[in-house]
């Protein structure tokens, strides 16, 4: 039976031995929330930890997103830290590249352009980061899952379960906020190199109502009508839905309320391609020796 | 060859649209009497029905994929066929009524107060017990609430200060996620022995069947006392519970208009005829349903039948205690208050 623990927005990850831990960085406008799909509620504790799940040997992808040798985690600046063991897989979905397809094309980026992170000091440069990670876990016993200090209440559907952890902002940020970032991230991380994330134009991840896009980035998933099914065993695991970004999913739901009252169709509304899934932020993934 | 039975055919409609080809957007298969558009039913002219119930958010030509499958479905090779309707419902969600605390313990993984209603009461001399019974998503959330957890009555949602400890949760039927292999959700609250003397209460037996037409009565929580009549006497599908999706079969509908019979806070509640001399189930969940045009039309509140639970109780109690000889269902005698 999986579980699954989605990472959306600025998180720091380490790992060690079986155990990870995963800041989320006090940033101002930021939430932290934990919990069911469309039901996620505030995280009020500053520690919490995910218990009656399998310790799986997966290691954590830090190809698919900012990962920072000579780093260390200061206890400084955190809303909050997540406990969790190792995980039996984890899927780096939705990745940004300097470019969309055809990318790379008969006239590739100049080395100066072929990038979508970079550390200021030009020393480290990123060309693939997911905007979400889904951590896959085993369980024997769904009623012994639960998440310490923390009211999630774990909802299982053919046998699956999902628990997003959100840390980022739900409303669309500006410069202001995002330089205000690198100052917490230069304090939860101690020698903090500081990222510049491209520009002009920012580079977009994959859509995630587009499960066929080459930049989607797992192929051990597909798509089954609004499900994405696991190859191997074939249950239903989560919705694509799941997969959209927090701010994206906040705008969707507003409009919903717009469209409702007007009296027009929604029938649209979760399916059609939609340019609030081309959320740009520096919110992301960093991983930390 | 002869025609199947309308049981056979919902039996195929259930093996084609729930196992071997899922559809999202099926909320429910049913025999029973519904009406079409604003005609009230009227089972003395019309024969029972096989029911698919589609979600409101199908669109029209997945309905009619839908409906187009069920026919080929229920096509006989000559002659007769059954009639097939489409029900246009919400999904079947569990009456529960659950709220949160500012006080929620560490270890938790249920909701943070969770209320319904203790619908009956069940004395067994031969193993000298008495027992409150509410339904498993309140009482037991399917194991979660852990064995002798206290049970408060008027819960916090009533009475923010907490009622008094009735009673401890002991047997409840586990719910699988098993495709359709659950048939009732029960939990029981075990109470100190003769709590309440003969004269308070009333003696139910459970009914051996509950046909359509039947008019129902049940006193809950939420919505008092209240009456309806049973139009579905099948129904099989998947209900939300808050922890999780279960399906369930061998399920009674009622069909209520814009009357509410049962909401949030009433599962649990005992179902009985109007004269509340025999049981017919327990309240569990409810859907509301629709006409083509997407216009409200009718709630629709499922409940699970009392002699489905009185002989899934005796075989947990004979597989806990191991009496001698085994109980059976006629050592259960049912109450519910006067």
């Amino acid at each position: 039976m999986p579980l699954y623990v989605f990472l959306h927005g600025l998180t720091v990850v380490r790992q060690q031995g079986t155990d990870l831990e995963v800041v989320l960085p006090s940033v101002s406008g930021h939430v932290q929330k934990a919990g069911n799909w469309l039901a996620e509620t505030d995280i009020v504790n500053s520690d919490l930890t995910l218990r009656g799940v399998q310790t799986g040997n997966a290691p954590f992808p830090w190809d698919s997103m900012v990962f920072l040798p000579g780093t260390t985690l200061t206890t400084q600046s955190r809303a909050s830290t997540l406990h969790l063991s190792t995980p039996r897989e984890v899927l780096s979905l939705l990745t940004a590249r300097p470019t969309m397809p055809p990318y790379p094309g008969p006239q590739p980026l100049p080395a100066a352009q072929d990038y979508v992170v970079r550390t200021k000091t030009g020393g480290l440069v990123f060309t693939q980061v997911a905007s979400v990670h889904v951590l896959v876990y085993d369980y024997n016993d769904e009623n012994e899952v639960f998440l310490e200090k923390h009211s999630w209440e774990p909802c299982s559907h053919d046998g699956a379960m999902s628990l997003h952890i959100i840390s980022t902002s739900l409303e669309q940020e500006g410069q202001e906020h995002e330089d205000l970032t690198e100052t917490v991230m230069s304090q939860v991380l101690q020698n903090y190199p500081g990222l510049e994330f491209k520009r002009n134009p920012r580079p977009l991840a994959a859509p995630w109502i587009d499960p066929q896009h080459p930049y989607y980035n797992n192929q051990t998933l597909y798509p089954d009508g609004d499900h994405m099914l696991e190859r191997a065993s074939g249950p239903y695991a989560f919705a694509l839905a799941e997969l959209e970004h927090p701010t994206a999913r906040m705008l969707r739901l507003e409009r919903l309320g717009l469209m409702v009252r007007s009296q027009r169709s929604i029938a649209g509304l979760w399916s059609d391609p939609d340019v609030l899934g081309d959320r740009v932020c520096n919110c992301a993934t960093t991983g930390t020796p | 060859m002869s025609p199947r039975t309308i049981d056979a055919v919902r039996n195929k409609l259930v093996a084609h649209f729930f196992q071997t080809n899922p559809n999202r957007l099926i909320n429910g298969i049913a025999i029973g009497f519904l009406p079409e558009g604003d005609q009230a039913p009227n089972p003395e002219t019309v024969h029972p029905r096989l029911l698919i119930y589609v979600d409101t958010s199908a669109a029209k030509c997945e309905q009619d994929a839908i409906h187009r499958q069920a026919l080929e479905v229920a096509k006989e090779p000559r002659g007769h066929a059954h009639p097939v309707q489409i029900v246009r419902s919400s999904r079947f969600v569990a009456l529960q009524d659950i709220s949160v605390s500012p006080s929620a313990p560490s270890r938790f993984n249920v909701p943070q107060i969770s209320a319904g209603t203790l619908g009956a009461r069940v004395k067994i001399d031969r193993i000298s017990q008495d027992y409150i019974m509410s339904s498993c998503h309140v009482l037991a959330f399917n194991g979660r609430v852990p064995l002798q957890a206290d049970i408060l009555s008027p819960g916090l949602i009533d009475d923010s200060t907490g009622g008094s400890r009735i009673g401890k949760r002991s047997y409840f039927e586990p719910l699988t996620d098993q495709p359709s292999v659950n048939t009732v959700d029960y939990a029981l609250a075990e109470e100190p022995r003769g709590s309440h003397p003969a004269a308070t209460l009333r003696a139910v037996t459970p009914a051996a069947s509950v046909p359509v037409r039947t008019p129902v009565t049940k006193m809950g929580r939420a919505t008092g006392r209240t009456n309806s009549v049973v139009w579905v006497p099948t129904w099989q599908g998947p209900i939300d519970f808050s922890f999780g999706t279960r399906s369930f079969q061998g399920l009674v509908g009622t069909h209520d208009d814009h009357n509410v019979f049962a909401s949030p806070g009433d599962s649990g509640a005992l179902i009985t005829d109007i004269g509340q001399t025999q049981g017919m189930g327990l309240v569990m969940a409810r859907a509301y349903l629709f006409d083509a045009t997407n216009n409200f039309t009718s709630y629709q509140v499922l409940f699970c039948k009392l002699t489905a639970v009185a002989e899934k109780l005796v075989d947990a109690i004979n597989t806990a205690l191991n009496p001698n000889p085994p109980l059976t269902v006629a050592d259960l005698q049912f109450f519910v208050d006067r």
